[in-house]
This record gives structure tokens, C-alpha cells and sequence, in this order.
């Protein structure tokens, strides 16, 4: 079933038993998991079909060194239906194992649930984000040993991303959704605050409005928060009627920890032009028997983080040849003899330029937050103001990562590596220019709701609810304690598949 | 014959069998001129056939340089010449054929 929120009379009540606010990849698998005869569903979006105005709620303020920071909070989500979705660009692997760890070079490192307590979720996952014959590094064995045969030296091993079409949720369950007869998708309403019992155990209800005015009350049994990373904390903070810090905000933790995925152009590897060895990693690649495509990215072992007290992080080799650099006789040389090849009348044609990106984890930092701005939108709550720095740490792992690549480059004589000159800037204009490699942002956010067994360092425990609240859970990337390198979206879904089976064993626990 | 000269007669021809023909190209030299300077700007001592000489020994056929090569890598024996990360050995075999070069450059060939 579908209301359209604009249609709804003034005040209305809207009643279930599980209410799902905000419909990107969270929401909808959530909802996904209610099959009919089950519990009556209310998945709340705050816009449409198709993008409208309601894509202005998302502006806000940001820190000056936020790069791009003038659009960043509406450029990096997207607010109808299906939600970010609609955009990403179908890059999928899970989180590594060793990313769920508590590691003690990384202050707040550590989920409070292993890695193996979400494994499973990542088949089906991988499935509905339309990843079939889901292996994920064991293909290097097979189809694409000789095009990922690197990723044995230097502490670096070679990680695959698959590449979902990309899956565009709102697209693909839309139908199913409105069909269902327990499901009920009302669009064009916004959330503005969700309202405790005056015990401060149990919400109630949320409060929503329509862009024209409209209050509308949706109440229902229990709740998932999941709107994105930046606006479930907004939401949080914002609800302050009963206490004036937000919900499941007693520690002072919502909002905080949050985290992107900086990348930046590093550095440049002299290569033999046209090495077939480097085609898995260029570019997508075909991979065969698992039917969808892949590329390969060099990641550090858990020895490698540990030895240099790193992040993690992945270096990518670029596909765009780039302008010589100078010294590619002198090395060139030394690289064909040191793989056996005797260097003949050799010329600089012979070589390429290839530029390498390198995504680095973001350690949590409780000082990179989503805080409540002065600025107020259409219905009188606060925006959000988003905080956020570079750490040295993130710094020092790119550092460390060109020494590691360049150790892998030389040991499979696969060429040599040169760091583009310069400290890493958040706010040049010209991400080529080698005074300073650009950094940039991927939009992914992640952190502001973490995960943590206890309250004094989590604002959700294990199965995602909110501490100190009964009947509210969060679904998404907010609940992550650590970011990894890997894109969110696989993750979110696995995340969202065990919060729906947690939620229904609480239902027929009786939670009624 | 001068010690120095000496070296450079014997390293550049190693210098080269390793980094270029009998003959480099100019684009070559000008190539490890950049970097061998930077090498000697990190470390000026080695701006000394005779040291480089001692730390490098003549008499590696090619594959024990490669080896050498291989395990400055591993090791992440490495040093970073106009931010290019290269092994020590590389480094320090452009450096050799940079010095020799120059020894054996007219002005210098008559000193004793």
C-alpha cells in the first residue's frame, strides 16, 4: 500500500506495529523482511518517487576543512525514495574480518561483536544487492589468477570489489513493497521528532511533517531509525522534549565518531606499458564464472597495520596513463632486468604513468561529529552542522601504504613507484596539480550511532538498539564503530538482515 | 693509475651493463643525473666512487644484483630520490654510473 503524505488530512494518525523511517537500503531491507501475515510495517520517506524540494532539508553547515564543503551535506545524499541508492555506483565487498577487532594502535577501535556474528548476513546480502556466485577473495584462486596475481609482498594481498549493477533499491522493490499487503510506503513525510514516554524508556510516537504544514502522528509498537548516518543523529538530537540532550544521548555519544573514507591521488607507478599483470586492477575486469565484474585493490595484512600501526586502507591503480615524471630510462631499466628481461634499445614510449588512489579507514574520532546548527529548516528543528578533520594517523597510513605498494611493485618487478610531491590539501582546486594531492571524500557516512556493548562507548548495543530505549533500533552505517575501506552499502544490508531477524524474534517473544 | 680514475674505469662499464647499453644515451644520464644527485644530497658520503665501490661490490653478475634488488625490497631497504622509492642498490647504481661517468669526463682523466 502507498500513502502519499500530501493527501493526508490535517493531524492524521497513522498506526503500526513496526515503524521503519527512511527508505534507502536499510529501510527497504527491513521492510523487505516483513512478508505478508506479518507484523503491519510503516517504512516513512521523506520524499518521493523521484528527487523534489525535499532534497533542501539536507543542507546544513559544515567545518571549513570538509572538502567541497558548500554542497557536501546535499551532494552526499540523496532524499527519495531508495535514498542514496539511487546514485552509488554499485562497489561491493564486506568489511575484513580484523575491521570488527579491537586493535590498540586505534583509540575506540573494536564493534563489541566479532566479525562472525555478521558473516552470514553477507550472502544474502550480496544477493539482493544482485551479486550472484558471492565468493569474494577466493576468485583470485580461480577465473582471475592470471590477471590478480599480485598481492604477495610487501604485507599487501590483493582484495576484490564486486560490482553490483548497481542495484537501485527504490527501483527494484518498489513494486513488491506497494503490493504488500502489510506493508505501507508513505511518502513526502518528514520526520521532525520522536517522543519518549515520560519514562524515557519507550517511544511512542514520531512526529512528521509535510512541506506545506501538515503534523501527521505515526505511531506503532517499535521502531528502526534509518535515515543515513548524518540525519539519524540529527533525528536523535533534535527530539528533546523530554530530555534536553536527545535520545539514547546520555553519554554525550550521539552524533560523534563519524566517519568518511578519504582518498587521494598518492602517487604514481611507472609500469611496462600495457602490463597484462596490472589489468585486474586497472579497471573493472570480467570475472567470468561469478558473472558480474570485479577489480582488484591492494589492502595491508593485519601484520602490516599492526608492524606500522596503520589503518586499513586500499590502493587502487588508476587507468588513465599520466604525463612522464622523469627518471623512467633510468628505472625503466632496472625494471626489466630485474624481471628477467634484458632492456634492448629501450625508449620512454615503452613505459606509462599510472596514478594510484589510496582510500584510508578513518579512525573514530569522538571530535568528528554531526552537531545541531543554529540554522533552522521549514519546520523550525535544527539542521545539522557536521564536524570533521584528517587525523595523523590517516595520514601516516598513506604514507605508509606508498611504502608498501612500492615494496610490492619491486618484488613482482611490476614497476616502480613515485609519491606525488607535497603534503595532502582538503582544499586545492586541482587535483592533478603535484604541489599537493587533493584529497577528496567518497560520501560515505558512518559512525554517529556506534555500536558497543556498553552505553559509556555505544550509543546501540550488538542488536542495534538504542540503549537505554526499549522498542528503538538504527539500521545503517551510523551503527558502524570503525569504517574499514570497503563501501557501506554490502554492509548496511548485512546489518539490516540481522536487525529484521532480531527484531521478528523479539516480536514473537511477545514483544507484542 | 689514481685510485679514483681506477674505479670509474671499472664501475662504469658495471654501472651500465646493469642500467644501460655500453654506450647510455643522453637521455639516460640525464635521467640518473637528477636522481643520483638527490641520492648524494641524502647521503654525501657515498659521493665517492671508492665508498660506493665498497658497499656495491664490482664483481656481482647481474643476477646477484637483481637479488640484492629484490631483497632491499623486501626488507624495505629503501630510499625515497625525488620521490621515487627505490631500493638501495637501485639507488645506489645510479649513483655509480652518475660517478663513473663524470671520472671519466675529459678534465678529469689527466689527474693522477
Amino acid at each position: 500500500m502507498h500513502i502519499d503524505g500530501k493527501t493526508l488530512p490535517a493531524r492524521a494518525r497513522l498506526r503500526f506495529h513496526v515503524c521503519v523511517i527512511g527508505a534507502g537500503a536499510a529501510g527497504i531491507t527491513v521492510a523487505n523482511e516483513f512478508p505478508a501475515g506479518s507484523s503491519a510495517l510503516g517504512l516513512i520517506e521523506s520524499g518521493g518517487w523521484l528527487p523534489d524540494q525535499t532534497q533542501s532539508l539536507y543542507d546544513g553547515e559544515t567545518s571549513e576543512s570538509i572538502p567541497e564543503r558548500l554542497s557536501y551535506l546535499t551532494a552526499s545524499r540523496v532524499r527519495y525514495f531508495g535514498g542514496t541508492t539511487n546514485v552509488w555506483t554499485g562497489w561491493c565487498r564486506p568489511l575484513d574480518e580484523s575491521d570488527f577487532d579491537e586493535r590498540e594502535w586505534v583509540p575506540h577501535s573494536g564493534w563489541g561483536m566479532p566479525f562472525s556474528a555478521l558473516s552470514s548476513y553477507y550472502g544474502p546480502a550480496a544477493q539482493i544487492c544482485d551479486i550472484h556466485g558471492f565468493e569474494y577473495d577466493q576468485a583470485q584462486e580461480g577465473h582471475l589468477q592470471s590477471v590478480a596475481s599480485l598481492g604477495r609482498h610487501g604485507g599487501l594481498r590483493t582484495r576484490f570489489f564486486h560490482y553490483s549493477p548497481p542495484t537501485r533499491f527504490g527501483v527494484k522493490f518498489r513494486e513488491a513493497l506497494v503490493a504488500s499487503r502489510n506493508v505501507t510506503v508513505a511518502t513526502h513525510l518528514n520526520v521532525t521528532e520522536l517522543v519518549l514516554d515520560p519514562s524515557g524508556r519507550f517511544i511512542t510516537h514520531v512526529l512528521a511533517r509535510t512541506l506545506d504544514g501538515n503534523e501527521v502522528a505515526i505511531l506503532a509498537r517499535w521502531f528502526v531509525l534509518s535515515s543515513g548516518a548524518i540525519e539519524n543523529a540529527r533525528l536523535l538530537l533534535c527530539s528533546n522534549s523530554l530530555s534536553k540532550q536527545g535520545i539514547g544521548n546520555q553519554r554525550g555519544l550521539v552524533g560523534r565518531f563519524f566517519m568518511e573514507h578519504p582518498h587521494v591521488m598518492r602517487g604514481i607507478v611507472l609500469a611496462r606499458k600495457s602490463d597484462p599483470r596490472l589489468l585486474g586492477y586497472r579497471s573493472r575486469t570480467d570475472g567470468g564464472p561469478l558473472g558480474h565484474e570485479i577489480h582488484g585493490v591492494f589492502s595491508p595484512s593485519e601484520e602490516f597495520q599492526r608492524d606500522r600501526k596503520t589503518l586499513n586502507f586500499a590502493a587502487q591503480i588508476m587507468n588513465k596513463p599520466l604525463s612522464p615524471a622523469g627518471g623512467e630510462l633510468a628505472l625503466g631499466r632496472s625494471l626489466l632486468l630485474t624481471s628477467g628481461q634484458p632492456p634492448g634499445r629501450m625508449v620512454r614510449s615503452d613505459f606509462e604513468n599510472v596514478g594510484v588512489e589510496i582510500r584510508t579507514e578513518q579512525a573514530p574520532d569522538p571530535e568528528n561529529r554531526v552537531v545541531l546548527s543554529s540554522k533552522l529548516d521549514p519546520f523550525g528543528k535544527n539542521r545539522a552542522k557536521l564536524i570533521w578533520k584528517l587525523n595523523d594517523i590517516e595520514i601516516h597510513t598513506l604514507e605508509e601504504a606508498l611504502k608498501g605498494l612500492s615494496s610490492e611493485l619491486g618484488l613482482s618487478s611490476l614497476g616502480r613507484l613515485r609519491r606525488i610531491p607535497g603534503d595532502v590539501v582538503t582544499a586545492s582546486e586541482n587535483a592533478y596539480k603535484f604541489d599537493g594531492a587533493r584529497l577528496r571524500l567518497w560520501h560515505h557516512h558512518m559512525g554517529t550511532t556506534r555500536m558497543s556493548p556498553s552505553d559509556a562507548s555505544g550509543v546501540v548495543d550488538p542488536d542495534c538498539k538504542v540503549h537505554g530505549v526499549e522498542n528503538l533500533f538504527v539500521a545503517g552505517s551510523s551503527v558502524f564503530a570503525t569504517s574499514g575501506f570497503a563501501n557501506p552499502t554490502l554492509t548496511i544490508v548485512a546489518l539490516s538482515l540481522r536487525l529484521a531477524r532480531h527484531l521478528k524474534s523479539r516480536i514473537r517473544e511477545g514483544g507484542s | 693509475m689514481a685510485p679514483l680514475l681506477l674505479a670509474a674505469i671499472i664501475g662504469l662499464p658495471f654501472a651500465l651493463r646493469y642500467l644501460g647499453r655500453r654506450d647510455p644515451e643522453e637521455a639516460l644520464k640525464a635521467d640518473a643525473a637528477a636522481l643520483a644527485e638527490e641520492y648524494f644530497r641524502l647521503y654525501p658520503r657515498e659521493r665517492d666512487l671508492n665508498v660506493l665501490a665498497a658497499s656495491l661490490p664490482l664483481d656481482l653478475v647481474d643476477a646477484e644484483i637483481v637479488e640484492r634488488v629484490m631483497k632491499d625490497y623486501e626488507s624495505g631497504d629503501l630510499v625515497r630520490l625525488k620521490e621515487w622509492y627505490l631500493s638501495r642498490t637501485e639507488a645506489r647504481l645510479i649513483a655509480l654510473l652518475v660517478l663513473s661517468d663524470a671520472a671519466q669526463s675529459p678534465d678529469l682523466s689527466h689527474t693522477s
